[in-house]
């Protein structure tokens, strides 16, 4: 953490936005690219990761300095993306299935529509293409999953601090992002080869 | 012994790089041995880099940010200025003392912000009020009441509310009650003064102060008066009345003087009769000379007063001042001033003469005395003046020069009071002093009356 970044902290922690904001630029990729992932859809990583910026703000009087600001950030976007998911299906109940269905069919065309919009030509074709088929095979994953590999492959964290935030094991951990990079790939389609399958199915279920 | 089962689940440390620096190449050099395990191993490191390459295209473009931050930024000026509106101690650190400055901007500033808000927030709900009028009413109610109950169900801010409440409430009521009293009173002090009407305005202007009269004014018995006869007399009498009122008799002018017994004497209050069948003006009795025609807009009165609340005065027999009969002042009778049986300037009745040489104590100027020409209004006009001739010694001695006489031309029309300035010898001034008694002129006047008049007159006597 920068002096500079310190200063920016101490500024926000008596209510200055405008300090909380330059804060938030340095991070604001990070979070949201996190959220994105994670929802798969731009408007709910808009709203998620705004929430969670609004949190950190009425948080930030609380904020201590002990760990980094990125780590206490984490930690927020965290409870608040597990949140989000629990809110999501109480919130909309019996409508749930429905929406897993609208989900389902809309998640991959929206992604690609909006995906044109940036970029262009043949190769922006192929791109779209893939970004609808990764996010489509994110989808597959649980929400637990599905954020404990993004923690882990996007942002480095270690086996033990995902085990903290989690409240579970490494061995879990371990275990979870193993069956998530292997569903990954399922979905992807991406051919193992010759691989013995089946044992690893086995294990999957074990 | 390869366990690819065993190998493969530490694939996962390999791939996500959780493995100690010795443990990595041991490991990579077993998934290589085995066809299975390096299979396994490639395609999962190929999902992790096709998932990369997705990030990569997924992520927003650049101008994204911008709007982000902005979107960001408005959405915390919102919470700061709800939050602070709920809550404004709980941005502040514990212990702290935070001034509390939502914006610095101007007033206009603020006012318009707030009305673009409320547009906005009008813009955003209309539809929804529009779909469900009822529920959003009840949601709106039910939102703002939570919002009341969490402000008043913090610490101290009921207490605080009601003590606000009641201490103005008290005030209020007080400056009401205050105000109460005070009315109550007025118009208990209003029963008990008297019910006073309106009877009548006197819309003449009289002046508050009236300046000392004269000493030698009329109705003064001071002076050596005039009147309407021919020939110089003093003026006597006087003439006084009253209503017996309590005040002095009041201020203004006299009536009409007329050497005639009384008909109606002077009344100050305005006539009881407003159009008499036949109007009779009141006069006094005195020589109209001396006293000459009023016509300034005041009521009658005594022109010696310097009352000028409205009274006939103590006196009795009508009439205004203090005396016994109809005139105005302190006398006895129909006239002005002090003195009896009517005309003015005291003692008893006799009507003055020698023109209006002077009121009832004479006027202001006593004009018996000898002028000097500066003073007069017109000198005399000496119309014949005859020539001294010379004396036989006068001639025999060959005197010549000037002889200067002072006289009085007198208002009577003869010459009076010579005396010699400058002589002559052998009989020359003496020549000179008859011949200045023989002048024939019209005499002087001053305000239209004849007077005496000093003159210095020369004779010059030459031999041709």
């Amino acid at each position: 953490m920068t002096t500079s970044e310190n200063d920016l902290i101490r500024r926000a922690q008596t209510g200055d936005t405008e300090a909380f904001c330059e804060l938030a630029k340095g991070y604001q990729r990070r979070l949201y690219l996190l959220a994105l992932h994670y929802c798969r859809q731009r408007e709910d990583a808009e709203d998620l990761s705004q929430e969670v910026w609004l949190k950190a703000f009425r948080a930030i009087g609380k904020f201590r300095g002990e760990s980094g600001f990125y780590t206490w950030l984490r930690q927020i976007a965290i409870n608040a993306f597990l949140n989000h998911q629990r809110e999501k299906t109480v919130m909309r109940g019996d409508e749930r299935t429905n929406i897993e269905w609208e989900e389902l069919e809309t998640s991959g065309d929206g992604f690609a529509l909006e995906a044109s919009l940036a970029l262009d030509g043949e190769n922006g074709m192929h791109q779209q293409l893939l970004v609808a088929r990764v996010m489509d095979a994110l989808g597959k994953l649980t929400p637990q999953h599905r954020l404990m590999f993004l923690l882990k492959h996007r942002d480095g964290m270690t086996y033990e601090e995902i085990s903290r935030e989690f409240g579970c094991s490494t061995g879990a951990i371990k275990k979870s992002l193993f069956r998530a990079v292997v569903k990954l790939r399922q979905h992807l389609g991406i051919n193992v080869g010759t691989t013995d399958y089946a044992p690893l199915a086995a294990n999957e279920k074990g | 012994m390869h366990d690819c089962q065993q190998t493969q689940e530490r694939l996962v440390d390999l791939l996500f790089n959780e493995l100690d620096a010795g443990h990595t190449s041991p490991l990579l050099a077993e998934a290589e041995d085995c066809q299975a395990c390096r299979e396994q191993y490639q395609s999962m490191v190929e999902t992790l880099q096709v998932f990369d390459r997705a990030a990569e295209a997924a992520s927003p473009a650049g101008d994204f940010w911008t709007g982000y931050s902005e979107r960001l930024h408005a959405m915390l000026i919102q919470e700061t200025q709800t939050h602070t509106f709920n809550n404004p101690v709980a941005l502040a650190p514990r212990g702290e003392y935070q001034l509390t400055m939502l914006e610095d901007e101007g007033l206009t500033h603020r006012l318009l912000a707030g009305l673009r808000n409320v547009a906005r927030d009008s813009r955003l709900t209309w539809p929804e009020f529009k779909r469900d009028p009822f529920g959003f009413s009840k949601r709106t109610a039910t939102g703002y009441g939570l919002l009341a109950w969490r402000f008043f169900s913090q610490r101290n801010v009921a207490v605080a509310v009601s003590t606000a409440f009641v201490v103005m409430l008290s005030v209020v009521g007080s400056v009401i009650a205050l105000e109460h009293l005070r009315a109550k009173q007025d118009a208990l002090a209003a029963v008990g003064e008297e019910q006073l009407e309106l009877v009548q305005m006197i819309d003449t202007e009289i002046p508050p102060e009236q300046k000392e009269p004269e000493k030698g004014a009329a109705g003064m018995a001071n002076g050596k008066g005039g009147g309407s006869k021919p020939k110089q007399e003093k003026p006597q009498g006087g003439g006084g009345g009253g209503r017996q009122e309590q005040l002095p008799a009041s201020f203004g002018k006299l009536p009409p003087a007329v050497l005639a017994p009384q008909i109606l004497p002077p009344n100050p209050h305005p006539p009881t009769v407003a159009k008499p069948n036949l109007p009779v003006t009141p006069t006094i009795d005195a020589d109209p000379v001396l006293f000459p025609p009023d016509n300034r807009p005041l009521p009658y009165g005594d022109p010696k007063s310097r009352a000028t609340e409205i009274s006939a005065g103590p006196g009795t027999g009508s009439g205004i001042g203090t005396g016994n009969q109809g005139g105005v002042g302190s006398g006895d009778g129909g006239g002005f001033g002090p003195g009896r049986g009517g005309n003015t300037g005291g003692g008893d009745r006799r009507e003055g003469g020698g023109g209006a040489g002077g009121g009832g104590g004479g006027g202001g100027e006593d004009y018996n005395r000898t002028f000097n020409p500066k003073e007069v209004t017109r000198k005399a006009v000496i119309t014949s003046k005859p020539e001294p001739g010379f004396t036989e010694e006068a001639r025999k001695n060959n005197v010549t020069g000037l002889v200067k006489l002072r006289l009085v031309l007198s208002s009577s029309g003869s010459v009076t009071n010579i005396s010699v300035v400058k002589g002559l010898p052998d009989g020359l001034t003496e020549k000179a002093i008859a011949a200045a008694r023989q002048i024939r002129f019209n005499p002087a006047q001053k305000d239209g009356r004849t007077v005496s008049q000093w003159i210095t007159i020369e004779y010059n006597f030459n031999i041709y």
